[in-house]
């Protein structure tokens, strides 16, 4: 994804113009691919980080490989552009379906969200579409047992947590809580420079262009704007002149506001 | 396209564009071409219709056309037209029998967006136990309420809520559907919104109608609240392949109200739906 704090809006198409902005790694999926990699360290397996986007996004990806993920893939297509979440996860439950048709896939590891458009749309999206359970805001796995296929996370709720349990393969998405990311060591920093990433194009993972991108894309943004700037209350200031500060105040809270008060109860009658 | 006697589609060289440079019986793999006087031939009886000539032809002068592969193609399944849906629909969130505050609230907005476009407003309200929100949700705003008291509805498991609420959705056709942006909204909403294969905004802060389009304008803070993005949801319903599902016409994020209580379709007496397959085991203690 961009780096938010230098993003800039194509006027023609309002979507985002990626050139020339330095990409980073959404720190949620750092969260996330550190949980992954804690994972296989204690279960065994294999890690995969995918990411759809442009040719920049490598560096994003190289960085999840020296976190100790060992493959990557990243989902490149001219025709992916553009796409919001529908599409997005579109794109994404195809390359992972392709992924599990040869090795097994148990669990999807999603940041909560991404930092630029905080939807949290994308994650539950792909469950869905594969048909997968799914936890989201998970802010520690308690127990996976790979043998009897079964997760038991905890789930950050409003009011509190709840601990789940589910069946695998599911997705989750994590919580900055989940995991902390480690530093990487110096020959993995090395061999996720060497490493050689898979690029899938629409067609190696049988995505259909109409589904995919701008294209494939049910909202589209109507217009951009600076959020308006919000009035302070009004201040009657007593220190100057008392009197007119209650003038003031009296007219404001009990001529004005009981004026409309009255209005809206006599419409209601 | 010329046929073979075995119907099969051949090349053919068009003559007035032919330079005879011989490049294609190079690359013919059954060596169907040949030259005759000075014209290039493929006798047509031994073309295979593979295309290469065409391929290398440098003047284009082959004519022929690679029959088109098969596509993969979903199972037409006719999208209901846009005129169908019709209404604004909340869902109504409830926490052990009691209903989350943003779903009246919610309420109060499908209340309004309802009367512009003068439609009704539903409330889809799914718990176990919930039978007397009904009654509130109508004095909330909502017109009509779908009611799915169940106690698999009990906790929230995703499967089970979006199961029943696209359900609701293909059902009543709502042209609108307003969730509250809750933990439990957030994590609901784009499940929904892709089984139906619709659009979803995340977190609005402004909902209008374009009464001209019958659009729903849905404002949302983006970047970190940096700048304001007003997004609307056009149908796909002609482009777009229909999936296993059908398109609905706008949903979002956020909200929620009903009203009268028209029926409590299929799912008072269902069994519960696919409950193993996430069960809560108790309840965490609260954080705060």
């Amino acid at each position: 994804m961009p780096d938010t704090a230098q993003v800039k809006i194509d006027p023609d198409t309002n979507t985002l113009v990626r050139t020339g902005v330095e990409s980073i790694c959404n720190p949620y999926d750092v969260v996330a691919v550190a949980a992954a990699v804690q994972l296989v360290g204690k279960h065994g397996g294999k890690v995969t980080v995918i990411s759809m986007g442009p040719s920049q996004a490598e560096a994003a990806l190289r960085e999840c490989l020296a976190q100790g993920a060992q493959e990557a893939v990243l989902l490149s297509d001219r025709s992916f552009a553009g796409a919001d979440t529908l599409a997005t996860s579109y794109v994404l439950s195809q390359a992972i379906r392709k992924i599990a048709a040869n090795e097994p896939v148990d669990l999807i590891i999603c940041g909560k969200q991404a930092i630029d458009g905080d939807t949290a749309q994308t994650g539950p999206g792909i469950a869905a579409r594969l048909g997968y359970d799914h936890f989201t805001y998970v802010s520690q796995i308690f127990e996976v047992k790979p043998d009897e296929k079964t997760i038991i996370v905890i789930r950050e709720v409003e009011g509190g947590r709840v601990t789940v349990t589910g069946y695998l393969p599911a997705l989750l998405t994590a919580e900055l809580d989940l995991a902390v990311p480690r530093y990487a060591s110096l020959p993995e920093f090395i061999r996720s420079l060497r490493q050689g990433i898979k690029t899938w194009q629409a067609a190696d993972i049988g995505v259909e262009p109409e589904r995919a991108g701008l294209k494939g894309s049910p909202t589209w943004v109507k217009e951009i704007f600076t959020p308006p700037v919000r009035k302070g209350g009004p201040v009657f200031d007593f220190s100057r002149d008392g009197e007119k500060a209650v003038d003031e105040f009296v007219d404001q809270f009990v001529v004005h506001e009981a004026g409309r008060i009255a209005a809206i109860l006599s419409v209601k009658a | 396209m010329p046929k073979n006697l075995k119907g099969r589609e051949v090349a053919e060289i068009m003559q007035d564009k032919c330079i005879a440079c011989q490049i294609c019986i190079g690359v013919c793999p059954v060596g169907a071409i040949s030259m005759e006087g000075n014209t290039v031939k493929i006798n047509p009886e031994a073309c295979i219709g593979c295309g290469k000539c065409r391929d290398v032809c440098p003047v284009s002068a082959v004519l022929f056309k690679r029959p088109s592969k098969k596509k993969l193609t979903f199972p037409q399944q006719k999208p209901a037209p846009l005129e169908d849906y019709k209404g604004v629909a909340v869902f109504i969130e409830t926490h052990n029998g009691a209903a989350a505050d943003v779903s009246w609230e919610l309420a109060g907005k499908a209340r309004e967006l309802a009367d512009k476009l003068g439609v009704r407003v539903s409330g889809y309200l799914a718990g176990a136990g919930v039978e007397p929100l009904a009654q509130q949700a109508i004095s909330y705003g909502c017109d009509d309420v779908y009611m799915i008291d169940n106690p698999a509805f009990g906790s929230y498991i995703p499967r089970v809520y979006s199961t029943a609420l696209v359900q609701l959705c293909r059902q009543s056709k709502p042209e609108i559907l307003l969730i509250g942006a809750s933990p439990l909204g957030r994590d609901l909403a784009p499940c929904v919104a892709t089984l139906l294969e619709t659009g979803l905004t995340a977190d609005c802060t402004g909902l209008d109608v374009d009464l001209q389009e019958r659009l729903l304008l849905m404002t949302r803070p983006t970047f970190g609240g940096n700048i304001m993005a007003t997004i609307f949801c056009k149908s796909h319903r002609p482009q777009r392949p229909p999936g296993p599902t059908q398109p609905t016409r706008v949903k979002f994020i956020k909200s929620i109200s009903a009203i009268p209580r028209i029926d409590c379709p299929t799912y008072s007496n269902s069994p519960p739906l696919h409950l193993k397959q996430g069960r809560p085991i108790s309840p965490g203690r609260p954080c705060w």
